[in-house]
């Protein structure tokens, strides 16, 4: 069994690697991933996940692998995994949201987030199924009209606070005719006629995208046109959401899989019944 | 004069707990292992096991928990009778019981947005969750829900609070043709619960019929009406200090949405009942990341009486705080919003802008 075999199935089993393991398996992802495009090619089939939210033993559940794991099987199987960024592969993310703590606590150092943050700056920003499903984490942009565009995008950096590389990670769909703004004065919308205008100009059959809490694990908008994905069951592990992965074959006929969360038990974690208290 | 309100529980928050006694102590070590997991976050507190299972709205069979001869004991002084599933407890006159359920559906948000004339709703909204307070004699009932509180979010309609990214949108490239959407996505609201009469006592809890204004339309008997009047009797913080076991608690969020990643915008309610009295907290919570912090509580408190038929006495303080993150920082606090993740805390830097004491007064 080879050294990464050894990692990955460390990391089935929950068990953290070493620091220089760490390393040594960031290295050689980045290796992989420059080599990657901003759109990087997929053929069918394939299987399409969207946000877990570090939610590992669902993950393991549904999908067997968190951030690292992801990382060991897309450099053991480089063709056969392909790994887009999403608005939490951010440094400042990261450090809001647990991922620089989890590290701090499991390692005594942040050489671990550090690696694993810089990884972040390879990965790629959306993927091309069979030159028809086009992939991305948030959605479009009003700076980018053609796949080309995306393409010439220089990717290595902390996601940005606005430009096309940000929209393509934060924007959402909405129920209007053209570009929106967001209330909270940043942030685009994009209506169904913009994507119809998209999907059109570059020969796109669906844009497939994430980054949206979903009841039911996945939505149509705009006439079958976008898709969300959902991939986080119980979502903050209360919210009673199912998770989905969108599964297309050869001819990219589509199957929706819906996944509850894993048993409580298997987390070892106490159940979500919240422990009495005198509040005041 | 009604500083007190504020002060009184802020002080609260920070008094070192109450020494336990032994037995009390004894107790929770002899509680099941999951309860003995979680024992050194809360050792302050009294647990009765109720073993309840995450209420998911099926009508379970009997309870089928294994009690201690402690808790059975205490139960049996108290006249308190745990609810099936232990969704909630009967108790001197009152019947206090949650429900928590899913977020919505999609076909729910869709019809919640067509009772509320809006397309923009939480991303996660417990719609079918809810806490109810009844007294039996009198058919009073406080309950709290997600639509009575987004129907007063409308209600209020706040200008949207820019985030601390939008100064450098505004410079950015813009689209020629631009929808600025301007709902309050904060979801900020007023509420502070619902309350009406029942028509009859030991009707059913949960019809299923939606929020306050219908259940008063629909309520019996139109010569009663129920009014929040300002009065100038306090919560008893004396009663709500001492460490009696608690016989039923829990707490319910009602909405939650994570602001794009921009903070949080939370609405829980918590409720505790003890053999004296039964208290809760209903808190809107919001935190604009450097930018903004809300915090409304709602507390309501009831003493039970001797006589369970009499018309209980319910108070209510309400206190209203926000602050901005540049005032905070010309303070010299912190200007991280990680400084402000525990509402409690952080409230205890936020100005006041209401305090406010009334009591419920049932008018025939």
């Amino acid at each position: 069994m080879s050294d990464l075999d050894r990692q990955i199935e460390q990391l089935k089993r929950c068990e953290p690697l070493k620091e220089s393991e760490v390393k040594a398996l960031c290295l050689k992802a980045i290796e992989i991933l420059v080599e990657e495009s901003n759109v990087q090619r997929v053929d069918a089939p394939v299987t399409i996940c969207g946000d877990i939210h570090g939610q590992f033993y669902d993950l393991k559940e549904l999908f067997k692998k968190p951030f690292l794991l992801l990382l060991a099987l897309k450099v053991r199987y480089p063709d056969r995994i392909t790994l887009i960024r999403g608005n939490h592969e951010s440094r400042q993310i990261t450090q809001v949201y647990g991922f620089y703590d989890e590290c701090l606590r499991k390692y005594g150092s942040v050489n671990v987030w550090r690696y694993c943050t810089d990884i972040f700056d390879y990965l790629s920003l959306s993927a091309l199924i069979e030159n028809r499903i086009f992939s991305v984490h948030g959605g479009l942009s009003p700076s980018i009209t053609t796949l080309d565009q995306i393409r010439t995008v220089d990717r290595k950096q902390e996601v940005p606070h606005d430009g096309a590389m940000c929209d393509l990670l934060w924007s959402d769909p909405e129920e209007i005719e053209g570009w929106g703004l967001s209330p909270r004065g940043a942030g685009y919308l994009f209506g169904g006629n913009v994507v119809t205008t998209f999907n059109h100009t570059n020969k796109l059959d669906l844009i497939c995208r994430a980054h949206q809490l979903v009841m039911e694990g996945y939505k149509w908008m705009f006439n079958q046109q976008v898709v969300t994905v959902w991939s986080a069951p119980n979502y903050c592990y209360r919210c009673g959401n199912v998770a989905a992965i969108l599964e297309l074959d050869e001819h990219l006929n589509k199957k929706f899989t819906v996944f509850e969360a894993a048993p409580q038990e298997s987390r070892g974690v106490p159940s979500k019944k919240p422990a009495p208290e005198y509040f005041l | 004069m009604n500083n007190a309100i504020g002060v009184s529980f802020d002080s609260v928050n920070s008094t070192p707990a109450v020494s336990r006694s032994r037995s009390v102590r004894e107790h929770i070590a002899r509680n099941t292992p999951q309860r003995r997991a979680r024992k050194s976050s809360s050792s302050r507190v009294l647990i009765l096991p109720l073993s309840r299972m995450e209420n998911d709205g099926r009508t379970g069979g009997e309870e089928t928990e294994n009690v201690t001869d402690e808790t059975a004991r205490i139960r049996k002084e108290a006249g308190a009778v745990i609810l099936k599933g232990g969704s909630g407890v009967r108790v001197a006159g009152w019947t206090i019981q949650t429900k928590k359920l899913t977020i919505l559906k999609m076909d729910e948000v869709e019809r919640w947005g067509q009772l509320l004339d809006t397309t923009h709703l939480p991303e996660m909204l417990f719609g079918n969750s809810s806490l109810e307070l009844t007294h039996e004699a009198t058919g009073l009932k406080l309950h709290f829900n997600a639509l009575d509180a987004l129907r007063g979010w409308k209600e209020e309609g706040l200008p949207p609070v820019e985030v601390s990214a939008a100064a450098k949108w505004k410079f950015a490239s813009k689209p020629s043709q631009q929808v600025i959407l301007d709902y309050d996505y904060t979801f900020t609201t007023p509420y502070c619960g619902s309350e009406c009469l029942e028509p009859s006592p030991h009707t059913s809890l949960s019809t299923g019929r939606d929020g306050a204004a219908a259940e008063r339309n629909e309520s019996g008997d139109s010569s009663e009406t129920l009014t929040w009047v300002e009065c100038e009797e306090r919560i008893d913080l004396v009663t709500l200090q001492q460490r009696d076991p608690i016989l039923f608690f829990d707490e319910v969020v009602l909405y939650e949405d994570e602001l794009a990643d921009n903070g949080i915008s939370l609405l829980t309610v918590k409720v505790r009942v003890m053999p004296k009295c039964w208290f809760l907290l209903l808190r809107y919570w919001l935190r604009v990341d450097g930018v903004l912090m809300r915090l409304r509580d709602t507390r309501i408190f009831s003493k039970f009486g001797t006589d369970s038929s009499e018309v209980p006495v319910v108070l209510r303080e309400r206190c209203v705080k926000e602050e901005t993150f540049q005032s905070l920082a010309s303070k010299g606090y912190p200007k991280d919003a990680g400084a402000y993740a525990d509402p409690s805390i952080a409230g205890e830097r936020m100005q006041t802008k209401l305090l406010m004491a009334e009591k419920l007064v049932l008018r025939r």
